[in-house]
């Protein structure tokens, strides 16, 4: 559970500061409209209209953080196993 | 790595007495014979020279290399701290790198018991992290990365520092590793600890991009800790109680 959690909380950080990050070099290289996505699972949309521009966390990041935690508990039960 | 001039000296939190070496961090007892505890009880800043004359008066056929293995034992097991002249370490890195081996420097426990002195030992490490990483951050055109990769490490053991609170503790400086030594604890405190360190500086990223948008890409090596939180990392392997 510890293991799914944190698994799930470190790519939830790490996508969030990397959809921020982008945000804000989109927005400072005059980039157009743009979307990160897989499929229907968007993860980012960065969307620039006249005056303003805007940032937008799709489904993809809570998904992702879901899969990410479910892959570190795989991690951490095989690690329990080799240990004994 | 250790040459006959370097001075040894017990790490803080370690005291001998007659049963043997008492490691007041770890809460244990290393049982040492009595020419271990005859070196141990004249380490006190004695040089490598000194300790091999004395062994060589209780016996020894070559006091020096004894002196001298059994001090990088004790070392690894982080009982005692070995003091070289300043530069020393690099120099004699540098002599060994032309011959293509690589020295390992003999680790170093620091008293860990205020925050201040954890703080005061880390603010080398984060400063020669920063030097080391400035030429490359300068080339990516963002001189506050390096900043923000010495700042990371020194907010990473900083934050296990204050989590282990009331808890006998010792910092271990591993050439730009650091470390924070504690004994063993409950499996609560243990994941409270572990996961301090990797959160605090990945939550600072999030909060500083927030805050100041200009600083967002020096904040990549602070957000980087959350990494750690996983089990590709000791931290995380600690946190999920696997070591």
């Amino acid at each position: 559970m510890i293991a799914l959690l944190l698994g799930g909380l470190a790519v939830a950080i790490a996508l969030s500061v990397a959809g921020l990050v982008l945000g804000i070099v989109a927005q400072n290289g005059d980039w157009s409209s743009f979307r990160v996505a897989i499929g229907p699972v968007v993860f980012f949309a960065f969307e620039r209209s006249r005056n303003v521009t805007s940032t937008t966390f799709g489904s993809g990041v809570p998904l992702a953080a879901l899969g990410g935690g479910l892959v570190n508990a795989v991690g951490a039960g095989f690690l329990r196993r080799r240990t004994g | 790595m250790i040459e006959p001039e370097d001075r040894v000296e017990l790490a803080p939190g370690v005291v001998v007495d007659e049963d043997g070496v008492v490691d007041l961090v770890r809460r244990a007892t290393v049982r040492a014979n009595a020419t271990a505890l005859l070196l141990l009880a004249h380490a006190n800043g004695c040089t490598i020279a000194q300790l091999g004359e004395l062994l060589e008066r209780a016996g020894a056929d070559d006091g020096v290399r004894d002196a001298r293995t059994f001090c990088a034992q004790l070392n690894r097991q982080l009982l005692v701290n070995v003091r070289m002249r300043r530069g020393e370490p690099l120099r004699r890195r540098l002599a060994a790198a032309r011959f293509g081996v690589r020295l390992r420097a003999p680790r170093r426990r620091v008293d860990g018991r205020s925050t201040l002195k954890v703080m005061r030992a880390l603010a080398p490490v984060g400063a020669a992290l920063t030097l080391v990483t400035l030429p490359l951050a300068v080339l990516a055109g963002a001189w506050t990365l390096a900043l923000a990769v010495g700042a990371g490490v020194v907010l990473h053991e900083l934050a296990h520092a204050v989590a282990l609170h009331g808890i006998p503790r010792a910092l271990v400086l591993d050439g730009l590793r650091p470390s924070v030594l504690h004994p063993r604890l409950g499996s609560a405190r243990t994941t409270v600890a572990a996961v301090a360190g990797p959160l605090v500086p990945s939550l600072t990223a999030l909060g500083v991009i927030v805050l100041a948008r200009s600083a967002a890409l020096s904040c990549v090596p602070l957000a980087a800790h959350a990494l750690g939180l996983t089990v590709l990392a000791p931290d995380g392997r600690n946190a999920c109680g696997l070591s």
